[in-house]
């Protein structure tokens, strides 16, 4: 009597503890501020290899920096890929205002700008004609140009600027603004390309990343409409991969799990005769789910999407929890009996799954530790459901009963193991001596570079090739990421590394807003170079004193007022700075993009010279790079994780211990030998899942020791567990995304003949023997 | 009859007006004057000039300063007094390559181009008024008039600028003819 109180007293207990778990999540989940939904690409990829020191920074960086959309409205004739345009502006003012929208530049904002900051900003030419000394050059310079066809005091007010100054700034800017792209002239007032004899009007689009899916979700089908006959619209640009990779991750996800449930049911359905033992496994899976999408919001400040894809998996794995115990339940029919039975097996079987994971999640790829805990709570809260919740359920509720088929079919499965008893220790070295021949002649396939990460879809890739075709631009080939304490000292720095890349293609934000050192430099070199021609000069163009005084009072007031990343705000070269200094950990970062041959001393030099403030890299080959060590990396996690399982195994098993390692081994040499034969390329990620299926595939063998009175029950369960299992992995592997297929395919393989083996290790007891 | 005889005599001086036209080189002496509307002052500059029609303009300065100007289809090219090259602009500044080919269009009085970039209207017997077409351009370059001489080619063209600045040419052909000198064809090979 007092025992039976004792034990409701402590089911209570355990109940109230997971409740409050459970309620403390969504509490958290609700009060706490939540992570918000990465889509970037960047996501994905390792730790850089090269450039650790400069992580993150070069990461926001190129979050930061990729809002642009690049788009060439083509057509046979200018008028009407100039009527879409227009519907397109209209479109565009009316529903996203406050969107930046440019085609060409206004020059005369860039005209008006510079005439401000003409002593400050001073052209290439100028600056350096002036340090030569060389101020006549520059006065006659002016002078040829005021006189010529093409005058400029159409432009420039010459009474103020009569060296023209504001003329070679903005000559220089506008050059620089439109990459040097010679293709591209304005027309009207759009930038329109000729290519293979069609129209081509260039415009681009600054989308703020929050607002990215509101508007790309009405702005996608919009530009559909404008496509005809004699129109198409070309779109490329970081956005619209970050877009379509949420929408195939979000569509991936739900046909993944969709599928499995789907499946899932079948399979119950035919096995229990009951949808009840179902209904029970997937709210479980729901909950289970929900507890750690909560707690992984509320312990990380972003999540990325791939998470939730790769996390699908979790249902395949959190399922075989309940299968245990319900099949266990439905032959016992008494929960205390089959908690006693599947309790330990379940908790073991998660444990090493959790090592597994926890393997997992030392690599260096970000998304893949909030995958590990994602998954870690989940399975956490499915073994506290299954165990708390089940017996309370199952003493209530009736649960069917096996199919007598399905028991039949195991049992006469189970009795062609016993077959092999005599000869198992032969097929193992026979087995793994033909996979291993077999490896070594057909050899195996592996992709470790930007390719197995991500491929985009071949729409998205037409458009980027035709969008590069237009633009016809240089690619960058190398990138220097300089830091600094301040905007003026990341500045004054990349002014410095700029004279060392002379004479090279280098887009830099000191040209656009130079350091406050240099603005003095230049108002200076005016004040004592320039400045004593102006008489003459004023002579030359007939103008009088009046004009003289002005121009001096109007340097004496630039020279009190210095260009700061803050007045840019409001000018057109915001736009052009904006994104383009990152700020982090107190110190502010920037990129000097190099195109074209440069010899590497060049950059060696520099990483010298200024070691610990720049890291040189090309983007792709430091992506390659990282690919490659951390799929090294992941192989060594691989075996660390096998020897850590193994010595628990060796330690909890003792004598059984070595055919565990046998088959275990051996199943992961035949899904080495999967890969080898039907050529499916090895990456970092299916390196990965190698690590969490033997986390999970070890699980069928513990309830195969754990439960040797019940082999065929085991066997139902394990086999409902591994085609659950298999259902998830094989739905990831049909996904858009190639790491999450390559884990899921690898995991496929990894489970099923792990399976297969698994019935063996009863062969090897010696205690009882199999049914008959 | 009368009529008849007068719409014929009409279409053949349209003809031959139209015949005039159609010539390849042009050279002669010009006098620019920029009018600076604030300061009411006007900057006057003279010199040679010698239009190509297929490789584009040369412009022979001698006052107030001796150099040269060539404009062509890639770049607009300045010869120093000491014979320092510089290229002032090229197609690679698309906003300034568009201002030259639209400058260059009117001195070779190329139809095509000139429609592309102006609106034509005209305001009297060989007066006509060019209105730019291109609202970003418009901001600086609003129109121009032009006076066509006997010769067929421009005797007078002015240049109005949005900041109410003018250019005005003044021209004086010395030769027409639709043969390229060698002379004429090196100034365009620097």
């Amino acid at each position: 009597m007092i025992n039976k109180k004792a034990i409701l007293n402590n089911r209570k207990l355990l109940v109230s503890i997971w409740l409050f778990i459970n309620i403390l999540a969504l509490v958290l989940f609700l009060c706490v501020d939540k992570a918000s939904i990465q889509t970037d690409m960047i996501s994905i990829i390792p730790r850089l290899a090269n450039s650790a020191d400069f992580e993150k920074p070069i990461r926001d960086y190129f979050t930061q920096s990729s809002t642009q959309i690049n788009i060439f409205i083509e057509s046979n004739n200018f008028d009407n890929a100039y009527t879409q345009y227009q519907a397109l502006q209209e479109y565009i003012n009316e529903h996203f205002p406050s969107l930046e929208m440019s085609s060409g530049y206004e020059v005369g904002e860039v005209m008006s700008f510079f005439d401000e900051y003409k002593y400050h900003f001073l052209s290439r030419n100028i600056a350096d004609e002036l340090l030569l000394d060389n101020a006549r050059s520059i006065s006659q310079a002016a002078i040829m140009n005021i006189f010529s066809p093409m005058s400029s005091v159409a432009f420039v007010d010459i009474q103020k600027d009569p060296f023209l100054l504001t003329h070679h700034k903005s000559m220089e800017i506008i050059d620089l603004l439109s990459m040097g792209n010679q293709s591209l002239q304005m027309r009207g007032d759009v930038l329109v390309s000729t290519f293979e004899g069609k129209e081509n009007i260039f415009l681009t689009l600054n989308i703020d990343s929050d607002n990215q899916d509101f508007f790309l979700d009405s702005f996608l089908p919009f530009v559909e409409s404008l496509n005809g006959e004699d129109v198409y619209v070309y779109m490329a640009g970081v956005p619209l991969h970050s877009y379509y990779s949420k929408k195939m991750a979000q569509r991936d996800i739900f046909i993944i799990s969709m599928l499995s449930l789907g499946m899932i049911f079948v399979l119950f359905f035919i096995t229990f005769r009951s949808v009840k033992p179902y209904i029970i496994s997937v709210v479980t899976i729901l909950t289970s789910s929900l507890f750690a999408y909560f707690m992984t919001s509320v312990l990380f400040d972003s999540i990325h999407i791939f998470t939730f894809v790769f996390g699908t998996s979790l249902i395949g794995i959190t399922i075989d929890y309940s299968i245990h115990f319900l099949s266990d339940f439905i032959y016992e029919k008494d929960s205390s009996k089959t908690l006693k039975s599947v309790g330990m097996p379940i908790v073991l079987a998660c444990f090493t799954t959790i090592i597994s994971y926890v393997f997992l999640s030392f690599s260096s790829v970000s998304i893949l530790k909030t995958l590990a805990l994602f998954s870690i709570l989940g399975m956490f809260n499915t073994i506290l459901t299954v165990l708390i919740i089940y017996p309370i359920i199952c003493g209530h509720i009736f649960m069917g009963n096996i199919n007598n088929i399905v028991a039949m079919l195991m049992t006469s499965l189970l009795c062609q193991y016993s077959r092999f008893k005599k000869y198992y220790k032969l097929g193992f070295v026979l087995a793994s001596l033909l996979s291993i021949g077999t490896i070594s002649i057909l050899g195996i396939k592996h992709n470790f570079t930007a390719n197995a990460l991500y491929q985009m879809p071949q729409s998205l890739e037409q458009n980027e090739i035709a969008i590069a075709k237009r633009l016809g631009s240089d690619s960058i080939s190398k990138m220097i990421f300089v830091g600094g304490q301040s905007v003026d000292d990341l500045l004054v720095k990349e002014e410095a590394i700029k004279t060392l890349l002379e004479g090279h293609k280098v887009l830099s934000i000191s040209s656009i807003l130079p350091s406050k050192q240099k603005q003095i430099a230049n108002i200076n070199l005016v004040q004592n170079a320039l400045l004593p021609y102006l008489d003459e000069q004023l002579k030359i163009l007939g103008f009088d004193s009046v004009v003289h005084d002005n121009i001096i009072a109007d340097f004496e007031k630039a020279k009190t007022k210095l260009l700061d990343i803050d007045i840019l705000t409001d000018s057109f070269l915001a736009s052009l700075v904006k994104g383009r200094i990152v700020e982090a950990d107190n110190r502010y970062y920037l990129a000097i993009m190099c195109s074209g041959e440069i010899e590497q001393s060049v950059f060696t030099n520099i990483s010298k010279q200024y070691a610990d403030d720049v890291v040189v890299f090309n983007m792709n080959e430091e992506i390659n790079t990282s690919i490659k060590l951390a799929t090294i990396e992941a192989i060594k996690f691989t075996a660390f994780a096998y020897i850590a399982i193994f010595i628990l195994i060796i330690i909890l098993f003792k004598s059984k211990s070595i055919a565990i390692i046998a088959i275990q081994s051996l199943s992961l040499l035949l899904t080495i030998l999967a890969h080898s034969i039907f050529r499916i390329e090895l990456n970092m990620f299916s390196v990965l899942a190698i690590i969490l299926s033997l986390g999970i595939s070890i699980d069928y063998i513990l309830f195969f020791i754990k439960q040797e009175d019940k082999k065929q029950v085991v066997f139902v369960s394990i086999l409902l567990s591994m085609l659950t299992t298999i259902l998830s992995f094989s739905t990831l592997s049909f996904s858009s995304f190639v790491p999450v297929r390559s884990f899921g395919l690898s995991l496929l393989f990894g489970v099923l003949f792990s399976f297969i083996l698994s019935p063996i290790v009863n062969v090897y007891s010696k205690s009882k023997s199999l049914p008959r | 009859m009368a009529r008849t005889l007068s719409i014929l005599v009409l279409v053949f001086c349209i003809s031959v007006y139209c015949y005039a036209l159609d010539f390849e080189t042009a050279s002669g002496q010009y006098v620019q004057e920029n009018y600076i509307a604030q300061s009411k002052q006007t900057l006057s500059s003279s010199g040679e000039f010698t239009v190509v029609k297929t490789l584009g303009i040369h412009w022979d300065n001698k006052s107030p300063m001796a150099y040269q100007t060539i404009m062509n289809d890639e770049h607009v090219l300045q010869i120093y007094p000491n014979g320092q090259k510089q290229i002032v602009s090229d197609n690679s500044n698309p906003y300034f390559s568009t201002v030259a080919n639209m400058i260059k269009s009117l001195f070779v009085l190329d139809d095509e181009a000139l429609s592309k970039y102006f609106n034509k209207t005209t305001l009297s017997q060989n007066k006509y008024k060019y209105t730019v077409k291109d609202n970003n351009i418009k901001k600086f370059l609003q129109s121009v008039e032009m006076i066509l001489g006997n010769s067929g080619y421009i005797e007078n063209m002015k240049i109005f600028y949005a900041n109410k600045n003018t250019t005005e040419y003044k021209l004086e052909v010395k030769n027409i003819s639709s043969n390229i000198s060698d002379k004429q064809k090196s100034y365009f090979e620097q």
